[in-house]
């Protein structure tokens, strides 16, 4: 009971905090360039009914390709390895270990707070991008039943990214670097490479999991390999979150951070 | 009297740089001022106490325990950093009804806790202000106000008074003299003098890793004899006293201020010289304006154990 109380007031604290930040403000704004986009493409559809351009497309071509290839792991990456490194760049962390409170509470607290910050920004815009080609039969239980599906699944990565990119961040200084060259570098090269290598990505439980109807209109996915089955892609991804997080209770539990020069 | 906190030969280093080496220490309740220079070891030696960093050799108990992972232990504890560090998008209150909460209060007790540390640093007014258009100070006092939040047994104060103005100095001086007269055990560390001087006589000094000296500023000065005790005595027969003591073994040597009627005596027998000073000045009737003892302060004490 102790340690859930600890892990509510360290959640509580975080999220509010979260939620006012500058960062979060950003990320948000960055969140809706494709319901930008996709707006400004509707308005352009309903006034030009002749053209080719369609909002359906668009949110398969732009839409996923934004938020599944790009955006869940940059806003995993700057919201996950911050759970430790904020504290410890900002020196904060030292009201926090200096409390009765056990770091794994800490940590544990500040992830649900943080990857809760980062759900709300990725959903909302996932959304919201999905509404609008989909405006006219969005009750649809078709509609309803695609876009939970798109949702569950952007959950499910933001949580596989947000460990691993946690993990970095209790045990490396430059965890952001690290997590870019991981995101532009190891993700996507190895999307390429011939065999089963990729099965070494998060990516490609991500995309295993994506309706293929809708993705392959756009051309989103790009196997080299066939995707993995349903059941296999969500208990790999839950599977490595478990690990990287606690693996990352480990780390931190077990790591002495020193917060600046020493005197 | 019981042992809060018992160091044995602590040494820490970072890469080939030391920080402190071989500290063996016992602290009982009462005030501690932890003296060095930037660079002395202070913060190392806090850093370990307060369970932020490992020794590389050695132990440290608090309340007979250990302390790094320790986390239970913290609700005994009030450690107030050196770093200017904080949450910049919340308010000083928000913040210590936090550290509040993180030490087990609940609902109105973390409101009222929060409320009264706030209170204590004088930070009322202020208490709703985001944290970040603080002032120095009013950020010091803050991380004072956590630091006291749960009415700790043991306080540890990294550069306390750091960025405050001195009527508050002064307040928060009074404040440690409080939680002393308490039965509290608190360690100040200050590379400021004065400071540690207005709060106690009982002083760590520490340079170059390693504990110079410990204990009473006035037994530890009394132990320098290479350095011997300067006096300076004000009175408008200051030459008669001089010519009086000239010849007695404990006075090393004098010098004349005529222009203020002083003479200051060097002695190596404190008490001797005291005892002869006033049998003189009973005998002759002599009024005396000031004696005083120029090198009996603490940063001649540090000086002289230092070698500046």
């Amino acid at each position: 009971m102790i340690i859930k109380k600890d892990i509510r007031n360290i959640f509580t604290f975080f999220l509010k905090t979260g939620l006012r930040s500058k960062r979060a403000k950003l990320f948000f704004f960055f969140s809706l360039i494709p319901v930008v986009i996709l707006i400004i493409v509707k308005i352009y559809e309903i006034l030009h009914p002749e053209n080719k351009i369609s909002t359906l497309n668009l949110f398969s071509d732009v839409g996923l390709t934004f938020y599944f290839q790009l955006f869940i792991q940059l806003i995993s990456l700057f919201y996950g390895s911050s759970v430790i490194s904020d504290e410890i760049e900002n020196k904060t962390l030292v009201y926090l270990t200096t409390s009765p409170v056990s770091k794994s509470s800490i940590l544990i607290g500040k992830f649900i707070a943080n990857f809760i910050i980062s759900a709300i920004i990725i959903l909302v815009g996932l959304f919201i991008s999905y509404l609008i080609p989909n405006f006219s039969n969005f009750f649809e239980l078709k509609c309803l039943k695609e876009v939970f599906t798109f949702c569950g699944i952007a959950l499910l990565a933001i949580l596989a990214y947000f460990s691993l990119f946690i993990f970095i961040g209790s045990f490396l200084k430059k965890s952001v670097l690290i997590g870019i060259v991981f995101i532009f570098g190891w993700e996507s090269v190895v999307q390429f490479l011939p065999g089963s290598a990729q099965k070494l990505t998060i990516a490609h439980f991500v995309k295993s999991l994506l309706p293929t109807g809708l993705t392959q209109k756009g051309g989103f996915l790009m196997f080299q390999l066939k995707a993995s089955s349903y059941a296999e892609s969500v208990i790999t991804l839950l599977f490595l979150s478990l690990l990287f997080l606690t693996l990352s209770i480990i780390i931190f539990h077990k790591k002495e951070y020193i917060l600046s020069d020493t005197n | 009297m019981s042992i809060i906190l018992k160091a044995e030969k602590l040494s820490k280093w970072y890469g080939n740089v030391l920080g402190i080496s071989e500290i063996s220490i016992e602290i009982t309740s009462g005030i501690h001022g932890l003296l060095g220079p930037n660079g002395a070891g202070k913060s190392t030696f806090l850093k370990i106490a307060s369970g932020q960093l490992k020794p590389n050799i050695g132990r440290i108990k608090i309340f007979g325990e250990d302390v790094f992972n320790n986390y239970k232990l913290f609700s005994k504890i009030g450690f107030c950093p050196e770093y200017d560090s904080y949450y910049k998008e919340v308010t000083g209150l928000e913040f210590t009804l936090f550290v509040a909460k993180c030490h087990g209060f609940e609902g109105v007790k973390a409101e009222q806790a929060a409320e009264s540390a706030l209170k204590r640093v004088g930070l009322t007014e202020n208490k709703v202000k985001l944290i970040s258009s603080y002032s120095l100070g009013m950020r010091q006092k803050l991380k004072l106000a956590t630091s006291i939040v749960h009415d700790p047994e043991f306080l540890i104060l990294d550069e306390p008074l750091k960025g405050i103005d001195p009527i508050w100095r002064v307040k928060i001086i009074e404040m440690i003299k409080e939680f002393e007269s308490q039965g509290k055990t608190i360690i100040v560390s200050s590379h400021i003098l004065p400071e540690v001087e207005a709060m106690t006589n009982n002083v760590i000094l520490i340079h170059q890793g390693k504990i110079f000296a410990q204990g009473d500023i006035q037994e530890i000065r009394d132990l320098i004899d290479t350095h011997p005790h300067k006096i300076s005595v004000k009175c408008d027969k200051h030459r008669l006293i001089a010519n009086k003591m000239i010849n007695s073994d404990f006075v090393l040597n004098l010098q004349f201020k005529d222009r203020e009627n002083e003479v200051i005596i060097n002695t190596n027998n404190r008490e001797n010289f005291f005892d002869s000073l006033m049998r003189i000045i009973v005998d002759n009737n002599i009024n005396i304006q000031e004696i005083t003892s120029p090198d009996d302060n603490l940063q001649a004490v540090f000086d002289y154990l230092i070698g500046r």
